[in-house]
């Protein structure tokens, strides 16, 4: 407003002076006031008729003394490197921009925070509308943006945070802090957001598909629990085993294909209880991102998938908390600044501890009871997420981050019959008691550290130094006791004892140094470079047949191997015209293990064009490398299943996929998303049949090749009191190896032909929402033995064997899978405190998805004769179940 | 140690198992196909099984086919038709008169049974490789009670395998005992055996996998065209007051590739771990229209005596 002033009154000056002499002597003194001032000065105590738009005068510091000086040279003395000029007009000397000199730019750079708690918000908009273009926020909340000098209204939007705008006069580089207030009534609805969602998109991100955690939250949630992994289930050409078991796969991969990192690091177990839940606590996720098509080079080999997981900083300006409590698990949240008051620094601490053993134990008791066995099974997990960062200078924060999670799983039992036998030399009866006793203790679990310097070494260059540890290990003993025992006389007459140990890890410890760098507007390129070890145990047994305890002197079955890798990587994200958009870069990676040295490029290339207001076209190719292949022993990814490195006889896994896709806007509320695509996969390694993961890996693995295509499709509705999406995909995948099913190509687990998912929200209120998520599908393909038969060598006198005949491999489908969830949720707040209330049912309708089959053998009467009669047995894991869930955050 | 796959694997399903109820499935059900088998070899009979399959909702047990037609051909030609076979131990098969077959010629063979579609299949012997040595090393008696002797030593196995060309190997081995009864300071045999060595499934790996009736069944991708040794470390036990051990017999079984898949298969499936959850051993087939295996093979035998002399 001062301003606005202060150019009328120039204006009043200039109506009512005589015209200038350039050559009057003027005696002035400026001490340290800025250049607006020292015009102000010049017209108040010279008389000086100056006419400028004071916006265009920038922040300049002067200090000088003119004595007997020309007003022309002092003129020219205040203007020098401010890219203004001056000349007479309307009577006047009118200060103007100079348009001779080429027009200046200026970094425009800073960070988006959350308003509350002060965290820095990733992937928040920066928007020019004059421009019609902008950028994002990158990984830590930063911006960067190459602006001509002048007056610019930015834009800066996040989803379910208010939009905020800012009148920037941008005379030279410019760091600016954004706080963003956060709306729940802003809340847009939707589980994935792709860039081009925006008003706008930039090159950087338009294959990305944001999960919204705030959907997540709102969905139905298997047993109250709101998680990643599992929403991932609903986008499409995700597909999962029955009810979320073993994992994610991703348009044909399997599900070691999947890179998935938390703050940068790779996690190389990601599921509690098979895949029911994941590591993720909800409460500490800040976002995450998932990329299925074509994923910059920045993201090292994985054949399927990228799901880029950061966690919250922790909030910089209060003490916070959360309590989380539901049927499943109970959690606990605590976040807070280290030093109140500066905001430069704040500490998350989060815990899960699971609840599922309460009702676990006593079912499987008594299951085991009808077995006439005395004994149970518990399971329990854990996890805790530990996280602080610190400001070291207003360019330079270091971050500490800390995972540790466990699952522990123990089945014991006893069993004992108490027999006797009729001695006819004695006439009596000897009493004995057979007992047969059993426990295992399988554990596994986690560790995940980053330390991470993130530095800002210019406006436009960003860089990221970071130490990573990540390690999976797996413990199992076991014990199993026999004793037969003569009662009367009392005397032991046979004891059995054995006892064993298994084990196997592997840890991963690497540096890494990425680098952000904006040259211009919309314009970004990321290189990096990374080196690191990683030693693996892939599983050793150790076997006493004395005592568990004691068991270590027995034998290491499998070798361990220790590999380095280095890599680097660039890539170069550029909007090469108004509606044409692309990236392409590679990402090269060097392998050494023993006295083998893999070197492997990895190009990618993207396309988006913007043909017309409401339709986009995009195009992708990518080569994928990994050293990394994950060995499974069953079909629901047990935590047995083994990560193994290429070797001198094992080739890394690669894969060469092609997408293209169109993105239509129908309306302001819908819109519709289609990709087909084709991925070729080489050198997938696989046990060979009748493996598994206690036997020696290396000489049991087959290589071999997959193919995957498919079309994706969605449509989104993404406003109104009704929000949600259908995806469907049509896919096709198979598999071809050396060594199983003789060589011969066969339909892969995961080859689901139709796969339709529908999830909906629809918010009553602010406070009340109901959601509810269907999934249908074809079923996953397995192996049935329809035949058996029993054949000798005839005329060898040889035993004659039993031969279970599936055919070929995979040839049976699964029902076709179906499941309706139903969630509702409930917010409210008072005394400061807020409250979410959730409760659901997942599989509404008790639709009985199988698991797996098995063949059960009952005996009956059949014609009065007592008969054997066989029947496959489904078992299911997930009947109807509800949910509840409460949480108190503070 | 399969049992240890078996006990982590099956402890986890507890938890599954609990949630068990019966499903109404309604799966195709394959009908009844015939089962033919048979190995054969050169200057021997040609034996043919034949048998049906059943559903596997069925309880184990053979139905033996008597009245089929099992024809051998060369080409396209006839050459002759089986005759059934009925011992009195022992279950019912097929033979040739005839016949004999000859190294490295393809046959094929017919299976006519009323009611069933008409079943073939082809196969041939491959060339024979000889076993060049076979010899023992660090022999050690030793007493184990009064009754028993320990006879540990390594047993030495060689052949050289044709390089540039695909070859399977089922390498058998067995014991000669023989029992006797001493009469008047004279050692009289009155009986002779042999037991077959069997080989633990431990050692089952890509090129290598224990035959489920003993011997082990070898892919020469590792050692093309190598010259192989094998070293067997083997203890025999002997009731020295009743029996002698024999002769050490080694059987180099120069096999078809279908020989190799179709045991090899059946080995495997025969010892993996019964687990729903495991993924299953697919069993080989090369009979067109029915399930089992016709495969030939060559073979040569070695032996050396093990004794203290």
């Amino acid at each position: 407003m001062r301003k606005q002033i202060l150019l009328v009154l120039g204006l009043f000056f200039c109506a009512f002076l005589q015209a200038q002499n350039l050559n009057q002597r003027i005696n002035i003194q400026f001490s340290q006031i800025q250049l607006e001032d020292a015009l102000f000065e010049l017209m108040d105590q010279e008389q000086v008729p100056l006419l400028f738009r004071n916006d265009i005068i920038p922040d300049k510091t002067i200090n000088a003394s003119f004595n007997d000086y020309d007003l022309g040279d002092i003129l020219d003395f205040l203007l020098q490197n401010t890219g203004l000029t001056y000349r007479i007009a309307y009577q006047s000397i009118l200060i103007e921009k100079d348009t001779s000199l080429p027009l200046q730019e200026h970094y425009v750079s800073g960070r988006i925070l959350d308003q509350e708690s002060g965290e820095s918000i990733i992937g928040a908009a920066v928007y020019l509308p004059e421009l019609q273009q902008g950028t994002y926020t990158n990984e830590y909340g930063q911006f960067s943006l190459l602006l001509p000098e002048g007056k610019w209204m930015l834009n800066f939007s996040y989803i379910g945070y208010q939009e905020q705008q800012l009148s920037l006069n941008v005379q030279a580089d410019t760091t600016l802090s954004i706080d963003m207030p956060y709306s729940l009534m802003l809340d847009p609805i939707t589980l994935w957001d792709t860039a081009n969602n925006q008003a706008y998109h930039t090159p950087n991100d338009w294959n990305l598909e944001k999960l919204d955690l705030n959907a997540i939250n709102l969905l139905p949630r298997f047993g109250g629990e709101a998680d990643i992994i599992r929403s991932t289930h609903l986008l499409p050409g995700v597909q999962s085993g029955p009810d979320g078991i073993g994992g994610i796969f991703v348009r044909g991969g399997n599900s070691g294909h999947n890179l998935i990192t938390v703050d940068g690091v790779p996690v190389y177990n990601v599921n509690h209880a098979s895949g029911l839940l994941s590591v993720f606590n909800p409460d500490v996720v800040k976002t995450a991102k998932f990329l299925k098509g074509a994923y910059p080079a920045r993201y090292e080999g994985r054949l399927a998938s990228v799901l880029d997981i950061r966690t919250r900083d922790g909030n910089y300006k209060s003490l916070s908390g959360k309590v989380d409590l539901g049927l499943l698990s109970g959690r606990a949240t605590l976040e807070g600044p280290l030093t109140k008051g500066d905001h430069k620094s704040s500490f998350l601490i989060a815990g899960r501890l699971s609840l599922v053993n309460q009702f676990l134990e006593p079912r499987i008791r008594s299951y085991k009871g009808t077995q006439g066995e005395d004994g149970s099974s518990t399971y329990n997990f854990y996890d805790l997420n530990a996280k602080t960062n610190y400001q070291l200078s207003p360019k330079n924060r270091l971050y500490l981050s800390l995972y540790k999670g466990s699952d522990d799983f123990d089945n014991f039992g006893e069993q004992r019959d108490v027999f006797s036998f009729f001695n006819p030399n004695t006439g009596v009866n000897v009493p004995f008691r057979l007992t047969q006793e059993y426990q295992e203790e399988v554990s596994w679990g986690n560790d995940v550290v980053a330390l991470r310097w993130n530095s800002e070494i210019r406006p436009n260059l960003f860089a990221n130094t970071t130490l990573t540890y990540s390690a999976l290990n797996l413990k199992f003993g076991y014990s199993l006791r026999d004793s037969l025992l003569r009662t009367e006389p009392l005397e032991l007459l046979n004891f059995g004892l054995d006892a064993g140990w298994y084990q196997s890890s592997i840890e991963d410890m690497a540096v890494k140094v990425d680098f952000d760098w904006h040259p211009g507007m919309n314009h970004y390129v990321r290189f990096g470079l990374k080196g690191g070890n990683i030693r693996f145990q892939p599983g050793t047994l150790q076997y006493n047949a004395t005592t568990l305890e004691n068991a270590g002197n027995g034998f290491q079955q499998n070798r361990p191997i220790h590999s380095n890798e280095i890599s680097i990587y660039a890539e170069n994200n550029q909007q090469i015209r108004p509606n044409l958009s692309i990236n392409y870069g590679a990402h090269f990676s060097s392998f050494f293990v023993g006295q083998e040295d893999y070197w492997l490029f990895q190009p990618r290339f993207s396309l988006y064009w913007q043909a017309g207001q409401k339709i986009a076209f995009s195009a992708s190719a990518r080569k994928t490398s990994q050293f990394l292949h994950l060995l499974g022993s069953s079909a629901i990814g047990l935590p047995t299943d083994l990560w193994v490195p290429s070797t001198d006889k094992i080739n890394p896994e690669e894969a060469i996929q092609y997408a293209i896709g169109t993105h239509l806007d129908l309306g302001q509320k819908w819109r519709l998303e289609v990709e087909a695509y084709h991925k070729q996969m080489t050198n997938l390694l696989s046990f060979s049949e009748g493996i598994t993961f206690i036997d020696d890996w290396e000489t049991n693995v087959s290589t071999g090749d997959g193919e995957a295509y498919g079309l994706d499709i969605s449509l989104q509705k993404t406003s109104g009191a009704t929000t949600g999406w259908i995806s469907y995909s049509y896919a096709f995948t198979n598999r071809t190896f050396d060594r199983i099913n003789f060589g011969n190509t066969y339909p892969f687990k995961y080859d689901r032909r139709h796969d339709l998912k529908i999830a909906a929200i629809h918010s009553f209120s602010d406070r009340f929402n109901l959601s509810a998520n269907f999934l249908f599908g074809t079923g996953l393909a397995f192996s049935l033995p329809d035949q058996n038969f029993t054949f000798q060598l005839p005329g060898s006198g040889s035993i004659p064997i039993n031969v279970l005949d599936f055919g070929g491999k995979n040839q049976y489908r699964f029902p076709v899978y179906h499941r309706l969830d139903f969630g509702a949720n409930y917010r409210f707040s008072g005394r400061g405190l807020q409250y979410h209330l959730y409760a659901g049912l997942t599989n509404l309708y008790d639709r009985s998805n199988p698991l797996y089959y098995r063949l059960r053998s009952d005996v009956g009467i059949r014609n009065g004769q007592l008969t054997q009669f066989k029947r496959f047995v489904g078992v299911q894991l997930l009947p109807i179940l509800p949910s509840v869930n409460f949480s108190i955050k503070f | 140690m399969k049992r240890l796959a078996l006990l982590l694997i099956g402890s986890m399903m507890v938890m599954a198992t609990t949630c068990e109820r019966p499903l109404e499935l309604q799966f195709p059900e394959a009908s009844p196909s015939l089962v033919v088998i048979s190995n054969f070899t050169s200057n021997q009979d040609l034996m043919v099984q034949v048998s049906l399959s059943r559903t596997i909702l069925e309880s184990p047990g053979i139905e033996y086919i008597t009245g089929a037609q099992v024809s051998v051909f060369e080409g396209d030609q006839k050459i002759e038709q089986l005759e059934l076979v009925i011992p009195n131990m022992g279950t019912p098969f097929y033979r040739t008169e005839e016949f004999r077959a000859e190294i490295g010629v393809e046959y094929g063979i017919q299976v006519l049974v009323p009611g069933y579609d008409e079943v073939m299949a082809m196969s041939s012997i491959p060339e024979q490789i000889d076993l060049e040595r076979v010899n023992i090393e660090n022999l050690v008696i030793e007493k184990q009670s009064d009754s028993i002797e320990a006879y540990t030593l390594d047993l030495n196995v060689g052949f050289q395998d044709p390089g540039n060309q695909k070859n399977y190997y089922h390498l058998k081995l067995y014991q000669q005992f023989e029992r006797f009864t001493v009469l008047r300071s004279d050692t009289i045999v009155t009986s002779s055996s042999i037991r077959e060595l069997q080989f633990s499934a431990a050692i089952n790996n890509n090129f290598q996998v224990a035959h489920y009736e003993g011997g082990i069944l070898l892919e020469d991708t590792p050692f093309d065209g190598i010259s192989q040794n094998y070293s067997f470390p083997l203890q025999v036990n002997v009731a020295f007051q009743e029996e002698l051990p024999g002769q050490i017999v080694a059987e180099l079984r120069t096999v078809s590739k279908e020989y190799f898949l179709f045991y090899s298969s059946v080995s495997r499936q025969q010892q993996a771990p019964a687990i729903p959850l495991a993924e299953p051993v697919i069993i080989f087939n090369n009979i067109e229209n029915g399930r089992g295996v016709f495969a030939g093979y060559a073979q040569s035998r070695a032996s050396i005596e093990l004794g203290p002399n």
